[in-house]
């Protein structure tokens, strides 16, 4: 079984965020990255699954020159080789499902993994997007994945309980946080990486203009929290709640 | 005596000795290269200070112990010459070592003898007694101990006996005249109505003579197969120490072709480990104190190198093969040979692994050990091999490698706000202060715990005081890897120790201060073995320093609680030797008393979070911190000193626990004596302090 499986570099989510002064973004100056940590989850799920059916992985990273440092990790996790579309920082998730889409086609994966969005932006559309360009039944949001011939069967946290989809391979399926625990790359491993492939793809050899659709325009910060305070009792609570907070 | 019957029994036995120690010898070829050689000279000093000196013996605990043994040891030293005279007698009557004639040593010798022969007898029965009716708990009953004790009891027996009878069939024998020993039991048998004419005399003689050489020589060829073998080893034990500074840890290699990752087999650890494996004695005396044995955890350093050892044995037939095909330059042989092994493996298997990770660092077993086996570092390989090529351990460490990875602290928070506590200071980044004298390095608790940033704040007020020129890294300090590197995480923390070690280098340190006895071992023992040395000082060494200068006044006496207890910090005290520095910082607040836990300094008792413990859950036994409250409670303290970050944490928290937050203060020792230095006006006003060092610098 191959499976395609994706590795997106992002801010590390427990980094301070701070807008720059414009607007025009983030301050990305001393930030520190990882790999989207839903891809982590997928990237785990697919040597999971790799581990039991057997089969190839491959990790594909979409971006500029700082993309393959995500890739490696997914190879020093264990997967067995890399591709990197080369492209500029500010591709959009409908270039990024056109990229995969095209990949796909190389690649003939029998399954595509991704997490299930990418803690950055928070867009939550590549997923599906995929599914649709490559027409294939899509699972989003797995909380639990099993193999089972043509078939996969992937359960989803509903709300008030578990949501349970079988769909026929090829498929692509994204990934929850519950799905894993995403392991911690043994040294060997880390080493074997190195030596690992990373094939670098342009989008034009792919046939695909990574100009993204979707500009933003502006940032903000949101406003501040202000400081709670005291109420006398519960009547004054429900007053404020009616009047200031408008909520009831 | 009998020539015949002497060269026989020496033949066999020593042949059967050099097979014994070949079988415990040889497998420690096929472990790892490991040279302890190097500067001969200390090496033997220390030979002669911890082993003939015994110096480990004279524990303030129970050293009544340690005189039993001294006592033994030291006879066993002089009564050999004794058992090496019998033996030569074999041969030829009345035969002895060169210079030990009637007309030269000989009779003082016979007089030694006969005092070290009495410590022998003396020091069996009292270690008899003491394991018998006056058993410390580290100690467990063997009854390989009770067989030894009465084998050299009897060994000394034969002896007198062979010298009391010589007397009376040789009445006017030279060594009479000093021998009290033997001229004392020569009137027993006398009055037992023996004279030397008597054939029972001959015969007595003849036991004694056999009885002590059949005795010695079985004593001889035992040694392999027990505890005892500690006679043979212990003293090459000593010899090879590790000569490392105490508080650092063997630094592992990557970039070699066949770097071992850690120790997962028993081969893979070096050498010597094997060899201290073979000297344990089994005496307890590091689990005596071990935080993790006492609170009930399944670790006990003793019970450790003895399973290695165990273990090692069982593994002999094939090390010792492997071991020959290696000596033939054969290594593929000697893997293949080490690849049959079909048993358990080391790491997780003859050792438990919530052993390997019971463990937290703290020094005891290593600082206690007569036989200085190097009991950390071989937890830490054990660890390495899990971490790194297993990929296995407790499942908080993953938050916490992973926030040291990617963030820089073990906390996993955000280390662009690692600065942030630094905002309302004032306090000068090198880059502000290019002429600093001090880079405050504050490390991760001094920067994201709250109770420990307030002591980062004191120390800063402090050396705002006494004009300190220092700066700190703020946002661009990273973690200094020493709780990765005692997690077993050595990769991570050669990534962080390399990358401080660049930072420093371009911003020109040359003395660092930290208020964390952690940073500090590492800094100062550890960051030397990858080539960059800086002058590195605890922040009680500073604040003595200027305490002694008179650039810090205490003002006014102590407000909190008196009497107060100072609780060691491990990587302070037993690390690096600093007892006196932070009591003497105490002794500068006025109005202090200062009392001391019964635990304390060589012996202190560990708070529980070393060794990356701090980040684990403790889910066996009773919490470490909570003893170690109840042991410092207990010295009717009403403030508990500290000088370490993680000392402090799990001491409140057992604090909190117990609910003493009103009638019990934990306060590091800058706080401390903040309390009575500051006047009560911002006397440290920040801006001043910075422009005073800009108009030196201009």
């Amino acid at each position: 079984m191959k499976i395609l499986v994706t590795a997106k570099r992002v801010t590390d989510p427990d980094m301070k965020i701070t807008v720059k002064p414009d607007g025009s973004g983030i301050d990305l100056s001393s930030m520190s990255f990882k790999v989207n940590p839903f891809d982590e989850i997928a990237i785990e799920e697919a040597l999971r699954i790799r581990e039991e059916k057997g089969g190839e992985v491959v990790v594909v990273g979409i971006g500029g020159d700082k993309a393959p440092v995500e890739i490696r990790y997914g190879l020093s996790m264990g997967a067995d080789r890399g591709v990197h579309v080369v492209t500029g920082e500010d591709v959009d998730s409908d270039a990024v499902a056109r990229i995969l889409a095209k990949l796909v086609e190389v690649e003939t994966p029998d399954l595509v993994l991704l997490g299930k969005q990418a803690i950055d932006v928070d867009d939550n559309q590549v997923a599906q997007l995929l599914a649709q360009y490559l027409d294939w039944p899509q699972a989003c949001f797995a909380s639990k994945v099993i193999i089972d011939g043509t078939l996969a069967r992937v359960e989803r946290e509903v709300d008030g309980g578990i949501e349970v989809k079988e769909i026929d391979l090829p498929g692509v399926i994204s990934a929850d946080l519950r799905l894993n625990e995403p392991r911690y790359p043994a040294l060997p491993a880390i080493m074997k990486a190195k030596k690992k492939e990373i094939k670098q793809v342009k989008p034009g050899d792919l046939g695909v203009d990574p100009a993204p659709r979707v500009i933003i325009r502006k940032m903000a910060e949101p406003p501040r929290r202000k400081g709670g305070r005291f109420v006398a009792d519960v009547d004054e609570l429900v007053k404020l709640l009616k009047e200031e907070a408008r909520v009831i | 005596m009998n020539p015949l019957l002497t060269a026989f029994l020496l033949v066999v036995s020593f042949g059967l000795l050099s097979w014994s120690l070949a079988r415990r010898f040889l497998p420690l070829i096929v472990m790892q290269p490991d040279v302890r050689w190097e500067s001969p000279g200390s090496r033997l000093k220390d030979v002669v200070k911890y082993g003939l000196g015994q110096f480990r013996f004279l524990q303030r605990f129970e050293w009544f112990h340690g005189v039993a043994h001294i006592l033994i040891f030291w006879g066993a030293l002089v009564v050999t010459i004794n058992t090496i005279h019998v033996i030569g007698r074999g041969f030829v009557p009345d035969w002895h070592l060169p210079g030990f004639g009637h007309g030269q040593l000989g009779p003082a010798y016979a007089f030694a003898k006969d005092l070290f022969t009495m410590a022998v007898m003396a020091g069996c029965g009292l270690a008899i007694y003491n394991r018998a009716f006056n058993r410390p708990k580290r100690m467990f009953n063997n009854p390989e101990a009770f067989i030894i004790l009465l084998w050299i009891f009897s060994m000394m027996l034969m002896d007198w006996l062979y010298t009391a009878s010589l007397f009376l069939l040789v009445p006017d024998h030279p060594e009479r005249v000093t021998s009290f020993l033997g001229v004392a039991g020569q009137q027993v048998l006398a009055s037992f109505g023996l004279t030397g004419a008597d054939t029972a005399t001959a015969r007595l003689h003849l036991v004694g003579f056999w009885g002590h050489l059949l005795l010695a020589f079985a004593f001889l060829n035992y040694l392999p197969y027990c505890k005892q073998f500690h006679e043979i080893t212990a003293l090459p034990s000593i010899f090879l120490r590790s000569r490392k500074p105490d508080g650092a840890l063997a630094r592992q290699e990557f970039e070699d072709e066949d770097a071992l990752f850690g120790v997962g087999k028993i081969e893979e650890f070096s050498w010597k480990r094997g060899l201290d494996m073979y000297s344990c004695a089994e005496c307890g005396r590091c689990q005596a104190n071990c935080p993790a044995h006492h609170t009930g955890k399944p670790l006990s350093p003793m019970a450790l190198i003895m399973k290695e050892r165990d273990h090692l044995k069982e593994k002999t037939p094939l090390m010792w093969r492997a071991s020959v095909a290696k000596l033939r330059h054969r290594p593929e042989q000697a893997q293949a040979l080490l690849a049959q092994w079909d048993g358990d493996s080391l790491a997780g298997g003859v050792i438990d692994e919530e052993a390997i990770w019971s463990c937290t660092t703290c020094g005891h077993c290593v600082a206690n050990c007569p036989m200085m086996i190097e009991h950390v570092d071989n937890i830490v390989d054990l660890r390495r091999y899990l971490v790194q090529v297993e990929s296995r351990f407790p499942r908080e460490l993953t938050q916490f490698f992973k926030g040291c990875e990617n963030l820089s602290n073990p906390w996993g928070l955000a280390s662009n706000t690692r600065g942030d506590w630094l905002a309302d200071l004032w306090v000068p980044t090198p880059e502000d202060n290019p002429g600093f004298e001090y880079l405050f390095y504050v490390g991760c608790a001094g920067s994201f715990d709250d109770r420990y940033k307030k002591v980062s704040r004191s120390l800063i007020r402090l050396m705002q005081q006494a004009n300190v020129n220092f700066a700190c890294l703020g946002n661009d300090e990273m973690c200094c890897g020493e709780t990765a590197r005692r997690a077993g995480n050595e990769y991570l923390a050669q990534h962080l120790i390399n990358f401080n070690l660049e930072m420093f280098d371009s911003i020109g340190v040359r003395k660092i201060v930290t208020a964390c006895p952690h940073c500090f071992n590492t800094f100062k023992n550890e960051y030397p073995q990858f080539g960059k040395a800086f002058s590195v000082i605890h922040h009680t060494e500073l604040i003595r320093d200027l305490a002694r200068k008179g650039a810090l006044q205490a003002k006014r006496p102590f407000g909190g609680g008196s009497p107060v207890v100072y609780h060691d910090s491990c990587y302070l005290g037993r690390y690096n030797a600093l007892y006196e520095v932070p009591r003497d910082v105490a002794r500068f607040a006025p109005g202090i008393t200062l009392v001391e836990a019964e635990r304390r300094k060589q012996v202190g008792f560990c708070c529980g979070a070393g060794g990356g413990r701090m980040w684990m859950e403790e889910k066996t036994g009773k919490r470490i911190n909570t003893e170690r409250l109840e042991q410092l409670l207990a010295t009717g303290a009403k403030t508990i000193a500290t000088a370490c970050p993680y000392c402090m944490i799990m001491l409140d928290d057992a604090m909190k626990e117990k609910g003493l937050e009103d009638e019990l203060r934990i306060m590091d020792l800058s706080q401390l004596l903040l309390d009575c230095t500051a006047d009560g006006t911002k006397s440290g006003n920040p801006i001043h302090h910075l422009r005073n060092h800009n108009a030196t610098e201009n």
